[in-house]
This record gives C-alpha cells, structure tokens and sequence, in this order.
C-alpha cells in the first residue's frame, strides 16, 4: 500500500500553505541562502522581507523575527467579512489559504497580531457560518454533471471532498441506469416515428 | 560600466524565477497526480532538475558540517529543514503514481499509450513486479486450476478482471482561464467556466483541459 490516503491530508494542505511568502521583519542578520525551491536575500533588521511561511515561523519560534500579518487578517476587516457572510447567501471572497494562513499565524505568532482573542473568535464564526452554507447549498445543487462553488478555501474543500465525492459518483450510478432506460425509450420513440412516417409516405 | 557584482546579481535574478517556478510546477503537479483518477505524464526534466539541487544541496550540507561557527550552523539548519521538505514533496509525487501503476498494472501493461506515460524506472517496476506476482500466483495455486481458468486478465462474462482507472469519478478543480467544456453525457451541453470559479465534475469532461493547464485539480 504506497499511498494511505487518496485525497489530500489536512496536514498535506498545510504543508502546500507553507510556501506561500510572507512578510517578517527580521530581528537577527541573516545571510542569502541558496535553497532549493527560492533563494532568499540577506535578512538586514530591520528591513522587511519577503520568505516562506515555513521559514518565518521557524524564525519566529526562535524569536529571531516578528512576523507582519496579511492585510486580510485585521478585525475590522474579518468584522466586514462576518456580516458579508451572515448577510448573503453565496460565499464571500476570501484568499485561497485563508483558514490554513489564519491558524498557523493565530498558533505561532500571537502577539504580532493586534488583539488576537477577536481574530480567533471571527475566524471560528466565519469558519461557522460557511460550513452551515456548504452544508445548506450543496444539498440543492446536488447533481451528477456539475456543481459550481466559488470563493472556498482549500481546506474547506478537502473537508467535503470525500462525502460529496461519494454522493456525486453514487448520483451518477442511479442515473446511469436511469438514464440509459431513458436512452432506450427515446430510441424506441423515434423508431416508433419514423414507422409513422413511412406509412404516412405510403 | 557594469560591475561584476551587478552582472552577477542580474544572472541570480534570472535563475531565481527558475527556481521558484520549477518547485511551485512539482507542487502543482504533485496535487494533480493525487486529484486525478489515471496516472498524468511524468515530468521528467522537471525531477531531473529538482534532484540535481537536492544533491548538490546534500554535498553543501555535508562539506558545512563540522564547522562549528553557530551562524553556519544555524544556516545549516534551515537549508536541512528545506531539503527535507523537498524530499516529502518528490517521495510522495513517485508513491502516488506507484500505487496508481500497482491499482491499475495489467491496464497499464496492456496500453502502449499510458505506458509512455511512465518513466524508464517506472516500467521496469511495473514489469518486474508483475512478473513477481504472477510466479507467485503460478506456485501458490494458480497451476492447480484446470486450464480455461488459469488467465488473470480473463474478459469472458461481461466482468473483466483488468481493472481500469475510473475516468468518471467526480474532482475537484479550479479554473486558471476561461474555457468552454463539452459534457457528453447530458446530449452535449457546453459548460463555460470563468477563471477562479471552482466546480466538483466528472474527471472525463476535463481531462483535456487539466493536460493543457487551463484547469488545475484541487
């Protein structure tokens, strides 16, 4: 069994998350490395600069940089957010890494965030309010060709993925058969015309 | 007049998005190759270049290890933290596309068009595990069957015993560009999708648009 899990783990999306750049100001000097996937520039404090989430944590945890949050991720702007999405029925727009971003930083770096106990309680009610969405819609838009779902984060994506892979590929099984006895039907229809038709030519 | 320095930042500056792109197209590509149901082209030239750094990286590590100046050593840290998550990031792109080769092996054998799709070592893997297997079945019982039952890739009944990649289950994906899709089943409708929309659909609509990149598996 190479492969325990077919879809994307939990911590598999925090490890894409992880290499998404972040601003941090530096406390230490830093000279430029040359890794792998980027090469970074020398870290001067205190200018800002631009790495990894990995390695700002990592930098973080040592305390040898404070890290500078995303604009999305101020109260008043989650504030804004929340009753966006209490408001309307389809999902807000929020960055891609959202929910990932938002509870790395909340874990590692609490005090470089401005009064953190409101972030945390906004993100857990938006978390709330959208998951009650999904769960809401989904079961309208249930159909076995497509469904269409904007502005979700991928965590929250992987999280329905197994069920409504499921129910989709279980809806696409009933309507197989449903649809081929409707295919047959309609064959014998139009057979059934075009005899019509001949004894009409007659 | 140019300063060397100058010259050379500026040829650091091209590698740079090199770099940076070639890890973010394996991240990419690993995403894809869990998302999708058949096994995706292997990319070849794109884990040629990736282990090439790997290694070299390895031979920095080990050429830097010893130094006992903590600065080093705190550098040494992080570049050994990066490779590792590299290594995860290749390991599990290669453990994918095996246990898809070792689900779908016989299929694969069969089909001279996928098995293009694998590299020279993955071949050599699928040949030598199924010969593996089939001994194996031959010794332990298979010999004791009467004849018409002995073939493991027995068609007859309706039910083939080959099992082939399921191109109809339902994926997740994510719309780079904008691009129209042909859904054969419901009598030929055109589904247009506007880039950043996101949609749960049947693998075989898309899977000409995941090969050309205008959609991405989630």
């Amino acid at each position: 069994m190479a492969l325990p899990h077919q879809h994307l783990t939990p911590q598999e999306v925090s490890f894409i998350c992880e290499s998404e750049l972040i601003t941090i100001v530096p406390r230490q000097r830093l000279g430029a490395l040359n890794l792998i996937s980027i090469d970074t520039r020398p870290l001067v404090p205190p200018q800002r600069a631009d790495v990894p989430l990995w390695l700002g944590i990592f930098l973080r945890k040592q305390k040898r940089c404070n890290i500078v949050p995303p604009e999305w991720l101020s109260v008043d702007n989650l504030e804004r957010l929340v009753k966006e999405e209490s408001d309307s029925a389809a999902f807000s727009r929020m960055p891609w890494r959202w929910l990932e971003v938002a509870e790395i930083l909340l874990d590692t770096c609490s005090e470089d965030l401005i009064s953190p106990s409101d972030i945390a309680l906004h993100i857990r009610s938006l978390r709330e309010l959208r998951q009650a969405k999904i769960r809401a819609g989904l079961s309208d838009q249930m159909n076995s060709s497509y469904i269409k779902i904007n502005n979700l984060g991928l965590m929250e994506v992987s999280e329905i993925r197994p069920w409504v892979g499921k129910v989709v590929d279980g809806l696409r099984k009933i309507e197989g058969e449903a649809g081929s006895t409707a295919a047959r039907r309609r064959k014998e229809d139009a057979d059934g015309d075009e005899d019509m038709d001949d004894d009409d030519g007659y | 007049m140019e300063d060397i320095d100058d010259i050379l930042r500026e040829f650091d500056s091209q590698n740079a998005p090199s770099n940076a792109k070639d890890y973010d197209d394996l991240l990419k590509w690993w995403i894809n190759e869990r998302a999708a149901p058949e096994i995706l082209q292997y990319q070849d030239d794109l884990v040629e270049r990736i282990m090439t750094r790997v290694r070299r990286q390895i031979e920095q590590i080990e050429d830097q290890t010893g130094d006992l100046d903590p600065r080093t050593n705190f550098q040494l840290i992080i570049v050994q933290t990066e490779l590792e998550r590299v290594k995860f990031l290749i390991r599990s792109y290669l453990r994918t596309r095996i246990s898809k080769i070792d689900k779908h092996a016989l299929h694969i054998l069969s089909t001279p068009s996928i098995r293009h799709l694998l590299s020279p070592s993955e071949q050599t893997y699928l040949r030598t595990h199924q010969a593996l297997l089939n001994e194996l079945y031959l010794s332990s019982f298979l010999k004791n069957f009467p004849d018409n039952l002995k073939r493991l890739d027995d068609k007859a009944g309706g039910l083939s015993m080959v099992e082939e990649p399921d191109l109809e289950g339902a994926v997740f994906l994510r719309v780079v560009r904008d691009v129209s899709v042909e859904i054969a089943w419901e009598g030929g409708e055109t589904l247009d999708m506007k880039a950043g929309d996101i949609y749960v659909i049947r693998y075989s609509a898309v899977q000409d648009a995941v090969k050309r990149g205008e959609v991405e598996l989630i």
